[in-house]
């Protein structure tokens, strides 16, 4: 590196800040990508560098991947809002959003990287405040009612979580992240803070029962925050509730851990078949994938691999799959599944994107969802946890069959009489290199590029 | 009276308030319960900081006041239609809800005396965790957002009360600093919207 590691992290975390100012610039669409580009490119150079200890920054196996998905996911989400929100025009409303949109991203790269406990809870909570107006761009009835929902759910939960940070502090008596994972204490005042960690920041990943805000905020709001949302915002949670855990793992955590994951797959394995709407199925599809890599993490050995490619596969299978709603919801303007047919002859390239961004989130192969969780199958059986892969395959049998019969539908019914249409070319590119990203993970893993 | 006696009546005060958040269906009342209590924790923290030297905690007390039970309460006021005094939650279950929250306060307290206190050995955590379960019920029970909004003042003033009974946290006024925003943003968020009510819409069920 030219510079070294600490203001290379300062470097990242200032680009999102400053393109942040584009809302009195003319030109605040081209800032904004400008600035996201810088920021993915930069981020490649943070994948290869050591893990380790830079200043009051960390980088560990986990969060320098989760900034790669998160600057790559900002980029690609920037580029789609300039074409799906083109009727826009310049107006206030989208000045503000692209403005949010990099205070968001600054947000997360924030808690990815902070080494304190106290400033990881306030990076995520400054997610939520910062998020919460993305929601409402065209200031929809819908729309409005949702982000009432996510806010306020998802900041009650998440003041829950911050009793978790008294209590570590309370046991190690400072926050810094490196220097408490590094110690064992067995203090039973942990093992509260673990359970108000799985509650409190369970409500921002969407564990059940505390989901509800999920479906109602992605299947709501434009299409390039579901993504971002779905992509990168809930797998930044699960990796605070992962180094949440990661200290407070003592006693029967790991165990009620376990009872809300496996509780939250059988939940969504129940309602997916019902699902009428594609963005709320893909929000439900969600919530499966981030129970299964939290499953990987707190398993651990080969799981926590799995959950790894879980999280780069999901990020940007999941960012297609909305990518690719919201251009079906722009032509078709309708979310209804039983309204939307005929899309093999109406918007062929769309269907291509949608059918295979829904391939990679159910875990098919050569997907690196399908390896992820093949190897947290495998850590589960190495555990002695059969009831656990039996309910973790039935679920995710259901999951899958829904969600692709469901796509089926509405690309390969109904095609007799149907014009060719599609959105901007803008939008259909970046929802392909969406999916050529997530096939690409299966690659980087073979050549050994993830460890 | 004693310092400690002191801030003991003032925590006792917090809680009661937190009931009377769940009684009546006038939606000023909850308004009301926002200012009386944020003034209650600044008068808690400003004290606590002058006794024990910590000029956090003063900044912290003022801030709270400042943002809390000023700006905030003098927005939602607002926001509340003409006649707002006489204006009223659409609600029947307040009755069943108010024994629900007494309730819910004796079980709080006992699972801290059982759970928290032998570790922490703080009466005053005590009042904090049962009002987070008083807030948290007031969001849960309400449909109106106002009363919602409350709910969220008061778990976010009962996080601020727990981290002064057990420990005070190093980054109290950040995170006080930081909630109070996110309080903010919700308030717009309420401010925009056509309708005091939440709503079971056609495309968010299921």
């Amino acid at each position: 590196m030219i510079f070294s590691g600490e203001y290379y992290v300062y470097f990242i975390l200032s680009i999102p800040v400053l393109t942040s100012s584009s809302y009195f610039f003319r030109h605040f669409k081209e800032i904004g990508i400008a600035g996201a580009f810088v920021t993915a490119v930069s981020s490649i150079i943070l994948l290869l560098a050591p893990t380790g200890v830079y200043g009051p920054f960390f980088l560990n196996s986990l969060n320098r991947y989760l900034i790669f998905t998160v600057s790559f996911v900002y980029l690609f989400s920037s580029i789609f809002a300039s074409g799906y929100h083109k009727k826009l025009g310049e107006s206030k409303n989208l000045r503000l959003h692209y403005s949010l949109i990099n205070l968001f991203t600054f947000t997360m790269l924030f808690t990815l990287v902070i080494d304190n406990f106290g400033l990881m809870w306030i990076g995520l909570e400054a997610t939520t405040a910062s998020s919460a107006l993305l929601l409402i761009v065209e200031r929809g009835r819908n729309e409005l009612e949702a982000a009432w929902r996510y806010v306020i759910l998802v900041s009650s939960g998440l003041a829950i979580a911050l009793i978790s940070v008294l209590l570590i502090f309370d046991v190690y008596r400072h926050l810094t992240i490196t220097s408490i994972t590094s110690v064992n204490i067995n203090n039973p005042l942990l093992e509260i803070a673990g359970v108000t960690a799985l509650i409190g920041f369970g409500t921002k990943i969407g564990i059940f029962p505390m989901h509800t805000w999920l479906p109602d905020a992605h299947s709501q709001a434009p299409s390039e925050i579901s993504a971002m949302f779905s992509g990168i915002l809930l797998p930044v949670a699960v990796y605070c509730l992962y180094e949440f855990y990661s200290v407070t793992a003592v006693g029967p955590v790991q165990g009620i851990y376990l009872v809300f994951i496996f509780a939250s797959l059988i939940f969504v394995a129940l309602v997916m078949p019902s699902q009428t709407q594609t963005k709320r199925m893909f929000a439900y599809s969600t919530m499966e994938n981030m129970s299964i890599a939290l499953l990987g993490l707190i398993t651990g050995g080969i799981g926590f691999l799995g959950a790894i490619l879980i999280l780069l596969s999901h990020a940007f299978g999941k960012s297609g799959a909305f990518y690719s709603s919201g251009n079906i919801l722009e032509i078709y303007g309708t979310r209804n599944i039983t309204m939307i047919q005929g899309m093999k002859k109406r918007m062929p390239y769309t269907s291509s994107t949608l059918i295979l961004s829904s391939l990679a989130v159910t875990g098919a192969p050569p997907f690196a969802t399908f390896i992820g969780e093949f190897l947290i199958i495998y850590q589960l059986i190495s555990m002695g946890q059969i009831a656990g892969v039996i309910i973790l395959v039935i679920s995710l049998f259901i999951i899958s069959l829904s969600v692709i019969y469901k796509v089926s539908t509405m690309i390969f019914d109904g095609n007799e009489y149907v014009n060719k249409e599609e959105p901007a070319i803008s939008q259909i590119l970046v929802t392909f290199a969406t999916v050529f990203m997530s096939l690409s993970i299966t690659f980087f893993y073979l050549g050994g590029m993830i460890i | 009276m004693t310092v400690s006696e002191f801030l003991d009546v003032i925590a006792v005060s917090l809680l009661f308030t937190g009931i009377w958040a769940q009684i009546g269906t006038y939606v000023m009342s909850k308004v009301h319960v926002i200012i009386v209590q944020s003034v209650l924790l600044s008068v808690y923290a400003i004290y606590l900081g002058i006794i024990t030297s910590s000029i956090d905690l003063v900044i912290l007390g003022i801030l709270t006041v400042t943002l809390r039970g000023f700006l905030t309460a003098y927005i939602l006021h607002k926001k509340l239609p003409e006649r707002g005094n006489m204006f009223r939650e659409i609600s029947t279950g307040i009755p069943s809800i108010t024994i629900l929250s007494v309730i819910l306060l004796v079980i709080s307290l006992a699972i801290y005396h059982e759970v928290f206190f032998p570790f922490t050995g703080s009466n005053i955590g005590g009042i904090g965790f049962a009002m987070i379960i008083q807030g948290m019920l007031l969001i849960a029970s309400r449909k109106n957002k106002i009363a919602q909004f409350s709910g969220y003042i008061e778990e976010e003033n009962a996080i601020i009360l727990l981290s002064l009974g057990i420990v005070p946290l190093p980054l109290i006024v950040e995170i006080s600093v930081l909630l109070d925003v996110l309080a903010l943003v919700i308030v717009s968020a309420v401010l925009i919207s056509e309708t005091l009510e939440t709503e079971n819409l056609k495309e968010m069920i299921g």
